[in-house]
């Protein structure tokens, strides 16, 4: 490539050579790349250092911090049956990732890359799936594979003694923490699979070979880096899940090592220090896989697929095996969507908890959804819960699509960037609740029980998820698209707006939905935080969680999931209508 | 403890007095009226139903006195952090909270809890106005055994504590793994005080024998399953609960185990609230008869004399049965006795 320099434009526009070896601070980027470090810094390290202060110092009654001690520490170790805890907590989470990309990650080809029928339903099981909060999601499973469930019940009507599944069991847990990851492994991997390059697949078909070993030997290993990217951030977030172990675990009497800690930050006063020691040690552990990962990764742009050239794949024609794989997109929507909502549905409409009968038929009730909605407070809460979730989702993938775009191009600072938005991944809700809480009231600008504070907490613990989407996509724009937008004369900050951020799109997009419907079912944080004037939608399925029948808080919850649905479902129209029919969703 | 010789006495006196009573008792002065219609605002973190009894209550304050009630719902967990936080960087935003009792302690110990007795407890049993000022209770909840009625019938059910030895329940008997009074430790309390060391110790061990499944919910969802039918007999959980699902068909039913086991539902006032005279206006207005109705009407039974449970059954007055009360000021996890009980669930029972 040749550049024609004249006297003038030389500082504006480097020749792309030379540009090959500048050094740190010739990089015509480093001021963004700073701005950047900075900004990710003020979000992430205060509540990073609060977590490791809250692991080495004592507890006072008065919640400050006393004396330095390794008693967290030593308590992590001295739960007893420290070994089976560690070796069942790295089976389940192994064992959830694993199933979860293979439900999520198969359903993404499947539907990103081939002509299989009922594909359509995927986006829309994926959205209404993020609505669902996680409160009446656990207890719908445990209800659907429990000893009085329709599964079980299904089972004895056919002639069965006793339980076809018990619940209570690794496999339960397994089950329901790797459906739960269904559609958040699905959108990361359609995003890479749907600008995977489809004319290497076709060259592959065409040299003859199968679409097994196409898959094999092409498709695989082109979105390798993304999956283990996927794979890895499944695992920790497994590794770290309080919920399900202790609710599904607890009757079979499985220690996990998060069992302890669900009951000490449940405690009164919550012992922050040993959940905060949990997430350093986990730090410490999960650093070294980081490290693997950005090996790993060295060399990604093997894997750009999208090129100056057209690059919008084609689905591949399956022939026969369309309809198996038909059959796999139902099963994935049964088991992340249907399932659970019919179970949901029924408990709702029963005036009390029972097994599923024709004779529970005649005693059906639209009371629990009449309470809710003759509730006038809602109001109030839902515009709240919308305020701070599109907030939360439009900072944080304003954010992150610069930074992903800067560590995918290895621009100066990005090891330093990368690592520091993983960082919240380490760090439990409610650790980073309480840290933002302090923030807050130290803050000489009035922060506390505001809405925003609410949304700087949303965008610190989002941060890693609005990354995955961006870096993902930005891994896989080749730099050729932004090295001509250079040559044509276009300033890095035009060449982001007008190049990389439109290329960029489906996977912003997508990372906004998810990150907005995450954050508006999000309970921890919203209740920790929110004041007498900021209640969100949580607070109200939290109040009837603590207080009410199960058959309330399915209503309201299903009541709030259709609402963010249609609301979820609306902007991607309204996108999809404004970008014309160049965004696939 | 209190038992139901104390309670009785007490109604009759508050019978007598109920007439006249009612007269007697007093409206707040008017100076703590005029404070607290110049603070204008009171902000409460309250754990208990905001449609039924947070709003109304509001509502009602509101309509009496012109002053705004602000709640957020929050946990004890919550409360104890919130509250200690905002003292620690010296901007209080809370007056009030309320509590099963788990947070009395925590913030008692850390000197936030502003000790006031409202002038409306006066004709109060004693258990609402503690010695110690920390705390008013709003009323009492009693846990008891429930049984599935389709299938346990009524004259199989156990009906004492010893009943629940008997070899067929093995197995079948569930209980919350809650870590305060309210779960299987308040159960070992009030086994140990009614039974003496020794016999409840030993009543326990065979307890434990009897394979008893721990349910990471709340008491609401231990009885959810009995209902279900997931399990035959249900252990500490609330009668009131009880009564609410067998009014809607539910096969439920409580057993009269005596002494059941009874928690406080408390409210305080927290140190160097923002708006300390609206807090005690609020408290003159929860504890009046007015505010008792609106407790009462959320099927709660009410501490007011003069106010009757919904459930004439529910309550040991009416439904004449003994109880064991495990009061907020015992509720630490961090200290004995509930310590020692708690360690006890953890050797015996897990």
């Amino acid at each position: 490539m040749t550049a024609i320099v004249d006297g003038s434009a030389q500082d504006a526009r480097p020749p792309v050579l030379e540009a090959a070896h500048r050094s740190r601070y010739q990089d015509p980027l480093w001021l963004l790349s700073l701005a950047m470090v900075v900004i990710v810094a003020c979000l992430v390290l205060p509540p990073f250092f609060s977590l490791v202060r809250n692991s080495l110092f004592e507890l006072m009654p008065d919640g400050s911090a006393g004396a330095f001690t390794l008693d967290n520490f030593a308590r992590l170790f001295s739960t007893g049956q420290f070994v089976q805890s560690t070796i069942n907590s790295f089976v389940f989470a192994f064992l959830s990732t694993v199933l979860a990309i293979l439900m999520g990650g198969g359903l993404a080809w499947i539907v990103e890359r081939t002509n299989a029928p009922f594909r359509d339903l995927a986006y829309l099981m994926t959205v209404v799936s993020l609505s669902i909060p996680g409160v009446i999601y656990v207890p719908a499973w445990l209800f659907f594979l429990g000893p009085t469930g329709p599964l079980n019940d299904l089972y004895r009507l056919a002639g069965g003694d006793g339980m076809l599944f018990n619940v209570s069991s690794m496999t339960g847990m397994v089950i329901i923490e790797g459906f739960a990851w269904i559609p958040l492994t699905f959108l990361l991997f359609a995003a890479s699979f749907r600008m995977a390059n489809a004319e290497l697949e076709e060259a592959a078909r065409m040299s003859g070979a199968s679409v097994f070993e196409m898959m094999r030997r092409v498709s695989i290993p082109l979105a390798a880096p993304a999956a283990f990217a996927a794979a890895l951030f499944i695992f920790i977030r497994s590794l770290q899940a309080f919920d399900i172990p202790k609710l599904v675990g607890t009757g079979a009497g499985i220690k996990l090592l998060t069992t302890d800690i669900y009951d000490s930050i449940r405690s009164v006063p919550p012992q922050i220090g040993h959940a905060s020691a949990f997430s350093v040690a986990l730090t410490v552990l999960v650093a070294g896989l980081l490290l693997l990962y950005s090996r790993l990764a060295l060399n990604a742009s093997r894997y750009a697929t999208v090129t100056g050239k057209g690059y919008r794949p084609r689905p591949l024609a399956l022939g026969w095996a369309r309809w198996i794989c038909g059959a796999i997109v139902i099963m994935n929507v049964m088991v992340v969507l249907a399932l659970p909502l019919l179970t949901l549905l029924w408990i709702a409409v029963t005036p009390f908890v029972r097994p599923v009968r024709l004779a529970a038929f005649s005693s059906l009730t639209w009371e629990n959804f009449a309470t809710v909605l003759s509730d006038d407070r809602y109001f109030e809460l839902i515009t709240n819960t919308l305020i701070v979730s599109a907030s939360a989702a439009t900072v944080t993938m304003m954010l992150t699509v610069v930074c992903g775009w800067l560590v995918a191009r290895r621009r100066v600072y990005h090891t330093v960037l990368d690592q520091m938005i993983a960082l919240p991944m380490l760090i439990p809700s409610i650790v980073l609740s309480v840290a933002m809480m302090d923030l807050a009231l130290r803050s000489p600008i009035p922060l506390y029980s505001t809405l925003t504070i609410v949304v700087i907490a949303f965008v610190v613990h989002y941060l890693p998820f609005g990354m995955r989407y961006t870096f993902t996509g930005a891994l896989q724009l080749h730099k050729e698209l932004e090295e001509s937008a250079g040559v044509c004369g276009a300033s890095p900050l035009v060449m982001l707006r007008r190049v990389v951020i439109p290329l960029l799109m489906p996977s912003i997009v997508a990372g906004w939905l998810f990150v907005f419907l995450n954050a508006s079912r999000d309970l921890s944080t919203a209740i920790i935080l929110a004041g007498p004037d900021t209640k969100t939608i949580a607070v109200a399925i939290f109040d009837q969680a603590i207080n009410g029948q199960f058959s309330e808080v399915a209503a309201l919850g299903l009541l709030w999931s259709l609402m963010m649905s249609v609301v979820a479902m609306a902007f991607y129209f309204l996108m999809q209508r404004r970008s014309g029919n160049g965004m696939s969703f | 403890m209190q038992t139901r010789r104390g309670i009785l006495k007490l109604a009759g006196a508050a019978l007598a007095i109920s007439v006249a009573g009612a007269a007697a008792q007093a409206e707040p002065s008017q100076q703590l009226i005029d404070a607290a219609k110049a603070e204008g605002q009171v902000v409460w973190y309250t754990g208990l139903i905001v449609p039924q009894v947070v709003r109304p209550l509001a509502e009602g304050f509101a309509a009496k006195y012109g002053i705004e009630v602000k709640y957020a719902t929050t946990s004890d967990a919550d409360t104890v952090l919130k509250v200690t936080s905002q003292a620690r960087a010296g901007k209080m935003e809370a007056d009030l909270f309320d509590t099963p009792g788990t947070a009395i302690p925590p913030l008692g110990a850390a000197n936030l809890i502003e000790p006031y007795v409202p002038d409306a407890l006066a004709n109060y049993d004693k258990i609402f106005k503690p010695d110690s000022k920390l705390y008013s209770g709003i009323y009492t909840l009693f846990l008891t055994t429930n049984y599935n009625t389709d299938l346990v019938k009524a004259e199989d059910a156990p009906k004492t504590y010893d009943d629940l030895l008997d070899p067929k329940w093995k197995g079948k008997m569930v209980w919350t793994d809650t870590r305060g009074v309210s779960g299987p430790a308040g159960f070992i309390g009030n086994v140990l005080t009614t039974m003496g060391e020794e016999k409840g110790m030993e009543y326990l061990t065979r307890l434990s024998e009897q394979e008893i499944a721990r349910d990471p919910g709340n008491q609401r969802v231990v009885i959810d399953k009995v209902i279900a039918g997931q399990y035959e007999i249900g252990l500490m959980t609330y009668n009131h609960h009880a009564v609410i699902s067998k009014a809607k068909g539910a096969p439920i039913a409580w057993v009269k185990m005596e002494p059941l086991t009874a928690n406080l539902g408390a409210i305080s006032i927290v140190k160097n609230a923002p708006h300390p005279n609206a807090a005690k206006l609020f408290l003159e207005y929860m504890f009046s008869k007015e505010g008792a109705t609106i407790i009462r009407e959320a099927n709660y039974p009410p501490g007011h004399p003069d106010v009757p449970a919904k459930e004439p059954s529910i309550s040991p007055i009416t439904g004449n049965f003994k109880f064991t009360l495990l009061a907020p000021d015992i509720a630490s996890q961090e200290a004995d006795p509930l310590k020692t009980w708690l360690k006890i669930y953890d050797e015996l029972f897990k």
